[in-house]
């Protein structure tokens, strides 16, 4: 009776597997998905297709840069950077909207530096400067990057500006990706499109020097602290790093790249050295 | 902003992490430099006062300053 009851669940479990694989083909399944997906995507086809407007690849090989954009956008190279402009009847205008990237040595620096530096030199230049956020993102194919955003006031037509901007340290070299554009009119209505554009870049990485980028894997302290000078002990691999706004010396782990404490100091410290024979370091508290 | 302007310059004993002492120097100092082992000099600080036109001179060895130099206008590095 159980040798019965055994057979006939075998017999039945085979049937069930002859019947689903005869009943419904890998390839069919296959046809039915790429059906559907044919469906959506010739809409959005179509809607592509209507702005006329296609997408172009676009490589730099001696800043290891690849990219795409869309064709009714304008490029302009040089040595080290590009810039992509909205062109509108052929004219430029850079208040509609801007993407440049720009590349140059690191020189050792940690990336940290580079940007401080940066937002030094936007503020004293920049009329109205205002950082309104400064926070580790990605972009690209999942590029950890130091992401800026701030605004000013254009000299030439007196307009608001707002700008988004990506830092990276990448092979030994500072990777800058800067969107700007007016900030009320053209800034929010070409984003989405900007978006794509800096999505699709990618940066060739070369092997031997993927152990250095690692290095330096995300900002580890407050950018809008203003970090304005750094001193170096080459005997212990600590960094003092001076933060102009918080009056704080920032004491950084060479080794991980961690910052391991802050020390309260004078007002404003600007220059910092330090004697690496009897490991002082001296802080300048300016105005 | 004049009457608060600082003249200090922080010592950190880096085995610490601590601030040792504050010297005293001239008006805003923006920045400092010291001699390498190398080069064979003293154990001194220089330190830039902008609005003062002085360099002080810290003697590392007993941190305090043993001569302020005057120098030109404006002196930042």
């Amino acid at each position: 009776m159980i040798g019965l009851v055994l057979v006939a669940s075998l017999l039945l479990i085979l049937l069930m597997f002859c019947d689903i694989s005869n009943e419904v083909p890998y390839d069919r399944i296959n046809n039915k998905l790429s059906g559907r997906s044919d469906s959506w995507f010739s809409n959005m086809h179509v809607h592509q297709a209507s702005a006329s407007v296609e997408w172009l690849n676009y490589s730099k090989p001696n800043i290891q840069l690849k990219m795409q954009y869309p064709s009714d956008w304008q490029k302009v190279e040089n040595q080290n950077n590009v810039t992509l402009s909205l062109s509108q009847n052929g004219s430029l205008g850079s208040e509609k909207g801007n993407v440049s990237i720009e590349s140059y040595p690191s020189g050792n620096e940690p990336l940290e530096e580079h940007v401080g530096l940066g937002i030094l030199n936007y503020r004293k230049h920049l009329p109205n400067f205002v950082l309104n956020n400064s926070v580790t993102d990605i972009f690209g194919d999942n590029t950890t990057a130091h992401k800026i955003l701030y605004s000013y006031t254009n000299v030439d037509n007196h307009e608001p500006y707002t700008v988004t901007e990506f830092w990276t340290i990448i092979d030994g070299k500072v990777y800058l990706i800067k969107y700007q554009a007016e900030a009320t009119r053209h800034y929010s209505a070409n984003l989405p499109i900007v978006e794509k554009i800096i999505d699709s870049i990618h940066i060739e990485r070369t092997a031997i020097f993927n152990v250095t980028s690692q290095n330096y894997p995300s900002l580890a302290f407050d950018i809008t602290h203003d970090p304005y000078d750094i001193a170096v002990n080459p005997i212990n691999n600590m960094l003092y790093i001076t933060n102009l706004r918080s009056d704080k010396v920032s004491v950084m782990d060479g080794a991980t790249d961690k910052i391991l404490t802050d020390i309260k100091v004078g007002t404003n410290p600007e220059g910092i050295t330090i004697r690496s024979d009897n490991n002082m370091i001296y802080v300048a508290n300016s105005f | 902003m004049w009457l608060t302007r600082s003249n200090t310059v922080s010592v950190i004993d880096g085995s610490t992490n601590s601030v040792l002492s504050n010297i005293t120097v001239g008006l805003n100092p923006a920045d400092l430099d010291t001699d390498t082992l190398e080069e064979g000099l003293d154990s001194f600080v220089f330190v830039a006062n902008t609005d003062s036109n002085t360099t002080s001179v810290i003697d590392t060895r007993e941190n305090n300053v043993i001569s302020n130099i005057t120098v030109g206008n404006k002196p930042a590095h």
